[in-house]
């Protein structure tokens, strides 16, 4: 639970999470992917709480790749508390959703998300957007 | 005895009639102003002359014989003879002479009286013709002459009264023409004619005269005391004038007067005041016109009933309270005045009048007036049939007002329930819609997530199994599962257009000034993956017009779209953007022209319906979206989209947004 974490998928659908894990192992960009299910599960995740109390706050992910149609915590809602926080903030959170929807597009806009993503996408292209997101995200360390 | 002379000499200077003193010798010593009248000389002429200067000759040596006989002391009287004047003319005179006595009472001389015998006839006849022509006047007019004595009894025969009373000379005398007076007069009569008595004065009164034909009428009176030498009230004359007419006139002038002040308030009230101070004021004018305690002024209403704003009637005095009494209670006077359309007049204990207030014909109201002190008279029947009378325009014309404020305010009223239930339903649907709207979007933005997840799913792992494992199957498996991705995009395709067009009900317009040739352009471009490379594409002037941008490039893409996908299977297929003139003020008609395949003008119906399609799916592809989406939002825009085609001969397709204004 403690092991350094590259990539949060925050996925509800088991196909669409096996089909980016399939992508992303295809990409060599899985060897440090840790899904979550939920939207609180996720929250618990970043911050430690509940049943992640245990690990280390030191060692967040190193990007977030969120859903935004998820139980019990919404992944807008998600994507707000993120940005709120400073201990958090500077998480880049790639918004990966099913929808064209031009409110929700807005809304991710303005709670600070790095990338949007609509699904499907063509595999390559969701590859490349993930290795940009991480590269550069190297690059700001 | 100087005195005495003086006296005499004042008497004899003074006298009327001709007075003359001689001696016996005949000449004369006295000749008044009188005898100089008479006879034309003066005194200087005839003093110390001697009297026969006057004789006429037919009466030669008269005088003389006079003179002897009065000598003798006898007294001549009223002796008619002939005398001649100065100027030679003659005159009958009458004389009276007497004698002349010194102190021892012997006749010294003689005097003579003399008085034209002419002009003493004259007089008398003058004052024989004044007075037959004064009884002739007296009878002759309307005048009543009477003279009484001071005791006021009748003095003589008065024929003028007789004439107009009918009493005999005897019912007369003394004073029994008393009887002929008003009893109710006669005392006011006495005290007058006393007091003039007291003062000696003129009196003037009035009085009834119960005239021959037995109608009392009445006189002005007045009644002049004559007087004695002593100042004694000798008599009283007088007359009485019959004044009847004259003041029936002056009253009749009189009651006009008050009608037509009454005319006047009534405009006033009509005109001035509220509907229930108009029935008061009116009423109350009324009651005191007719000096009635009692009374009710009412109209009758839209329905029929008569309605009494106000009542002062019996024992109910209701003020304040608006009575109503629909046709089936009419009853009484009240009621057979309303529907015999006649006043309706009872005398007695109970005396009223009822006058139905009448508008050409028709009953509009109702006058009723009861408790005078004593019976009403014709005069006052009448006067209230000309007050209804009076009233009925100015009532009609305020019932008229009233009925049409009436109908007015409820017109007004009709159509604010009307407004407010319709601003309720209004608000209702609006709701409704809301909620509708939230309901489908709700729905849309599900739909936008969920539908395509499951989609992505098979779309996502066919892939895999076409990109990882494609030599393990064989062809047979390889083209199932390449119609199986195959029908995947196209149910996505389908998703999305379907949310496109549901998009479309909800997103509000934002209108603005729009260059449809930059939006084709826009189109083509988007199109240019499925355009031939062979097709000819004109693009014709296109005016600028006011819509939401995107939408209207929407619309352009479908129809390119569609031209594009249809004539495909041309060898040049032609695709023509334009514009008709405007026609009366209206705006624009855009038309998207293309040479395809066309369509079968029976089934135009069908060419705007969603999922609509007039070609079968293998041949041309399409979800049946495109032209519902593009008569959406023209319809959104207030325009209307039709087409034109022939089968195998090309397609036309117009659209018109909203005029700019």
């Amino acid at each position: 639970m403690n092991d350094p974490v590259d990539i949060l998928l925050v996925e509800d659908n088991p196909s669409d999470a096996e089909l980016t894990m399939h992508v992303l192992e295809r990409n060599n960009l899985a060897e440090r992917v840790y899904v979550v299910h939920d939207g609180a599960e996720a929250l618990d995740f970043v911050f430690c709480t509940g049943d992640y109390a245990a690990r280390d706050a030191a060692n967040p992910p190193r990007m977030v790749l969120l859903d935004l149609k998820l139980p019990k915590i919404d992944g807008l809602e998600v994507l707000r508390r993120l940005k709120a926080d400073p201990r958090t903030h500077c998480i880049p959170v790639v918004v990966f959703s099913s929808s064209w929807e031009d409110r929700d597009l807005k809304a991710a806009a303005e709670l600070g998300a790095d990338r949007y993503v609509v699904k499907p996408v063509d595999f390559a292209q969701f590859a490349e957007a993930v290795r940009a997101v991480l590269t550069s995200e190297h690059a700001a360390h | 005895m100087g005195t005495d002379l003086a006296y005499l000499t004042a008497i004899v200077d003074c006298s009327d009639d001709a007075i003359i003193g001689a001696r016996l010798d005949g000449i004369i010593e006295i000749w008044n102003p009188g005898a100089e009248r008479l006879y034309g000389y003066t005194a200087a002429e005839t003093i110390g002359r001697g009297v026969a200067l006057i004789e006429s000759a037919e009466h030669q040596g008269e005088i003389a014989g006079i003179l002897a006989r009065v000598a003798r002391g006898e007294i001549i009287r009223n002796y008619c003879t002939r005398r001649r004047r100065k100027d030679g003319t003659l005159v009958d005179v009458s004389i009276t002479v007497s004698p002349v006595r010194d102190a021892e009472h012997r006749v010294v001389g003689a005097s003579a009286m003399a008085l034209d015998v002419a002009r003493q006839a004259a007089l008398e006849n003058a004052l024989q013709l004044s007075e037959e022509r004064y009884r002739s006047l007296a009878l002759a007019s309307a005048q009543i002459v009477w003279t009484k004595n001071e005791h006021g009894e009748a003095a003589d025969d008065w024929p003028t009264w007789r004439a107009f009373t009918g009493q005999t000379p005897a019912e007369i005398a003394g004073r029994g023409w008393l009887d002929a007076i008003d009893p109710g007069d006669r005392e006011s009569l006495l005290r007058v004619w006393e007091h003039a008595v007291e003062h000696r004065i003129v009196y003037e009164t009035e009085y009834r005269i119960r005239r021959h034909d037995g109608e009392f009428r009445d006189m002005a009176v007045r009644g002049v005391p004559v007087f004695d030498q002593a100042g004694h009230i000798r008599e009283w004359v007088g007359s009485c004038l019959d004044i009847t007419d004259r003041k029936r006139a002056e009253e009749e002038a009189r009651q006009s007067q008050r009608e037509l002040e009454l005319k006047t308030r009534f405009a006033t009230i009509f005109l001035t005041l509220s509907e229930h101070e108009i029935f008061a004021a009116v009423l109350d004018a009324i009651l005191c016109h007719m000096e009635s305690e009692q009374g009710v002024f009412g109209y009758i209403d839209e329905e029929g009933a008569l309605v009494f704003p106000i009542w002062t009637w019996g024992e109910r005095p209701v003020a304040g309270e608006t009575i109503r009494l629909p046709r089936a209670q009419w009853n009484g006077p009240w009621g057979r005045a309303l529907v015999e359309k006649r006043p309706i007049y009872t005398s007695g204990r109970d005396r009223s009048m009822v006058a139905p207030i009448l508008f050409q014909k028709e009953v509009i109201g109702l006058f009723a007036v009861a408790g005078k002190t004593i019976d009403y008279t014709e005069q006052d029947k009448q006067t209230l049939e000309r007050l209804a009378r009076d009233i009925a325009p100015v009532l009609k014309s305020r019932l008229e007002r009233d009925s049409e404020e009436r109908a007015r305010q409820r017109a007004e009223d009709e159509a604010r329930t009307i407004n407010a239930e319709l601003e309720e339903r209004v608000e209702e649907r609006t709701a409704q819609l809301q909620a509708a709207n939230q309901e489908l979007e709700a729905f849309a933005y599900s739909v936008s997530h969920d539908l395509r997840a499951p989609l992505r799913a098979i779309h996502g792992f066919s892939r895999i199994l076409m990109d990882e494992y494609a030599p393990q199957l064989d062809p047979t498996a390889q083209h199932y599962l390449e119609v199986v991705r195959a029908n995947a995009l196209q149910m996505g395709e389908l998703i999305d257009d379907l949310l496109t067009f549901a998009r479309l009900s909800r997103q509000p317009l934002e209108k603005q000034t729009v260059t449809p040739a930059a939006l084709v352009d826009l189109a083509l471009a988007e199109l240019r993956p499925e355009t031939p490379p062979q097709a000819e594409v004109v693009l014709g002037d296109l005016p600028p017009c006011r819509g939401d941008r995107t939408l209207l490039k929407q619309v352009f893409v479908n129809l390119l779209s569609n031209a594009i996908k249809y004539s495909s299977k041309r060898a040049v297929p032609r695709i023509e953007i334009g514009a008709l003139a405007p026609e009366n003020g209206s705006g624009p008609t855009y038309y998207v022209r293309d040479n395809g395949v066309g369509f079968d003008m029976r089934y135009i119906h069908k060419l705007f319906g969603v999922f609509q399609r007039l070609h079968r799916a293998e041949e041309y592809q399409g979800t049946g979206i495109g032209l519902a989406t593009v008569q959406r939002i023209v319809h959104r825009h207030g325009g209307r989209v039709w087409a034109e085609s022939e089968l195998d001969h090309g397609a036309t397709f117009y659209f018109t947004l909203e005029a700019d204004r």
